[in-house]
C-alpha cells in the first residue's frame, strides 16, 4: 500500500548507468589517445573535457534528485557515495588527459598504455556492475565482476610501481619523471577508485541478498 | 516532553563552529598575503602557527563541551566531524605557510597564486555557511547554496593546479624548484578539498533538517 503511494524511484539506475557509460567512452577515448601515435592530444583532451563535464551533470542531477526523493530504492547513503565515487574515476582520468596536453609530452610510454587499458577494462566491468544493480537478479554476476574490479585494481598497482622504477632508472631529465609520475599516480587513482565502486555495489548487494 | 526535561544545551559549539572559521578565514588570508612577497614568509608563518594554536584549543574546548553535553543542537557525529574537517583546513593552511618558509622560496608564481585565490574564497563561503548553522532549519537553502559554491570552487581548483604545474615545468629548469612549489600547490589543493569536506558535512545537516 504504502509502496503503491510512493513509488520507487528508478532513475536513480537510470544515472548509474548514464555515468558509467561516459565514464567508458571517457576512458576509451584516453587509451586511444595514448596508443595513437602522433594523436590530436589538445583536441583529444577537450574531448575527454567534455566527457568529464557531462558526467558531472549526471552526478549532480542524481543528487538532486536524491535531495527530492522520499523513498529511495537503495540506501540513501550508498547512491551518494555510489554516484560520488564513480565521479572521481571520471575526474583522475580527465586529470591524466589534461596533463598530458598541458606538459606538452609527445613520446607515450608502454607503461602509460598499459595503465590506460588495465582503467578501461576496469570501469567496463564498473558499467556491468551498476547495470546489475538494477534488479540484483544475477547477484552472482555482480559479484564477479567486483572480484574482477579488485583484481585489475591490483594490476594497476603493480605497473605504477615497475613505472616508477623504470622512470627512475631509465628517464635522465628529473622534471620528464615528476611529470609522468603525476599522470601515472592519476591513472591509478582513478582504478582505485573502480575498486571503491565495486565494494560499494558488493555491500548493496550482500545486504539485499 | 523529554525536550522539556533535558533541554538541549551546547548553543556554545556554534559559537565555537564560528570562532575557527573565522580563525582559517584569517590565516587563509595571510598565506595568500605570503605567497606574493615572500620575504614576510618567516613572520607569516609564525603568525599563522599563532593562529593555528588558538584553533587548537577551540578545538579541544569543542570535544570537550560534547562529551560533557547530553542533548547536542545538531547530531553529536555532526558536530565531532564538524570541528575535526575545520581544524584540518587550519592543519593544511599552517602547513603550506610553514614549509613556504622552511624551504626558503624567493620567487612568486601567478599559477599558485590563483590556486591561493580559490583557498580563500572557499575558506570565506565556508565561514558564512558556518554562520547559517545556529538557524540551520531556517536559512537551509541559504545554507545549501554556499556548500554548492564551495564544491564549485574546489573544482576550480584542480585544473588551477594542474596549469600552475605546467607553468613551473616550461619556465624552470631546476628540478628541485619545481619539486618545492608542488608541494605548495599540493597542500593549498588539499587545504581546498577539506573545505569542501566541510561543506559536506554542513550540507548533511541541513538535508537532515529538510
Amino acid at each position: 500500500m504504502l509502496r503503491r503511494l510512493l513509488p520507487r524511484e528508478t532513475t536513480f539506475f537510470d544515472y548509474f548507468e548514464r555515468h558509467a557509460e561516459l565514464t567508458i567512452q571517457g576512458a576509451r577515448e584516453f587509451l586511444d589517445l595514448v596508443s595513437t601515435p602522433g594523436a590530436n592530444v589538445v583536441a583529444r583532451g577537450k574531448r575527454i573535457k567534455e566527457i568529464e563535464h557531462e558526467a558531472d551533470v549526471v552526478t549532480h542531477q542524481c543528487v538532486e534528485a536524491l535531495h527530492k526523493t522520499f523513498v529511495t530504492p537503495l540506501d540513501r547513503e550508498d547512491i551518494h557515495r555510489l554516484i560520488t565515487r564513480m565521479d572521481d574515476i571520471m575526474d583522475f582520468l580527465e586529470s591524466a588527459a589534461d596533463q598530458v596536453a598541458l606538459y606538452e609530452l609527445r613520446d607515450m610510454t608502454e607503461e602509460v598504455r598499459s595503465l590506460a587499458d588495465v582503467l578501461v577494462r576496469a570501469v567496463e566491468h564498473v558499467a556491468a556492475a551498476v547495470r546489475g544493480l538494477r534488479d540484483l537478479r544475477n547477484s552472482a554476476d555482480i559479484l564477479k565482476r567486483c572480484i574482477e574490479i579488485n583484481r585489475l585494481e591490483n594490476e594497476g598497482d603493480t605497473i605504477l610501481r615497475t613505472a616508477v622504477a623504470r622512470l627512475f632508472r631509465e628517464e635522465k631529465d628529473p622534471l620528464q619523471i615528476v611529470k609522468w609520475k603525476e599522470i601515472y599516480e592519476d591513472l591509478e587513482d582513478a582504478t582505485d577508485r573502480c575498486e571503491d565502486v565495486a565494494n560499494i555495489v558488493e555491500g548493496v548487494v550482500l545486504e539485499h541478498a | 516532553m523529554l525536550e522539556r526535561l533535558f533541554p538541549r544545551e551546547g548553543h556554545e559549539f556554534f559559537d565555537f563552529f564560528e570562532s575557527l572559521a573565522e580563525i582559517a578565514e584569517e590565516a587563509a588570508g595571510k598565506l595568500r598575503a605570503v605567497l606574493a612577497d615572500p620575504s614576510r614568509s618567516e613572520e607569516a608563518a609564525a603568525e599563522i602557527k599563532a593562529l593555528e594554536e588558538r584553533g587548537d584549543d577551540v578545538t579541544h574546548r569543542a570535544i570537550a563541551l560534547l562529551h560533557s553535553t547530553f542533548l547536542t543542537p545538531i547530531e553529536r557525529s555532526d558536530i565531532h566531524a564538524l570541528i575535526s574537517r575545520q581544524d584540518d583546513v587550519l592543519d593544511l593552511v599552517d602547513s603550506t605557510a610553514e614549509r613556504f618558509w622552511l624551504y626558503g622560496i624567493r620567487g612568486v608564481e601567478d599559477g599558485v597564486l590563483d590556486l591561493a585565490d580559490v583557498l580563500v574564497d572557499a575558506v570565506s563561503v565556508a565561514r558564512r555557511a558556518v554562520g547559517c548553522l545556529r538557524h540551520y532549519r531556517s536559512e537551509s537553502s541559504r545554507l545549501l547554496e554556499f556548500c554548492r559554491r564551495i564544491s564549485q570552487l574546489e573544482k576550480e581548483g584542480d585544473p588551477l593546479r594542474r596549469h600552475a604545474m605546467a607553468r613551473l615545468f616550461a619556465n624552470s629548469a631546476d628540478p628541485v624548484h619545481v619539486l618545492m612549489w608542488k608541494e605548495i600547490v599540493r597542500f593549498l589543493e588539499d587545504a581546498i578539498d577539506r573545505c569542501e569536506d566541510v561543506a559536506n558535512v554542513l550540507e548533511g545537516v541541513a538535508l537532515a533538517a529538510a
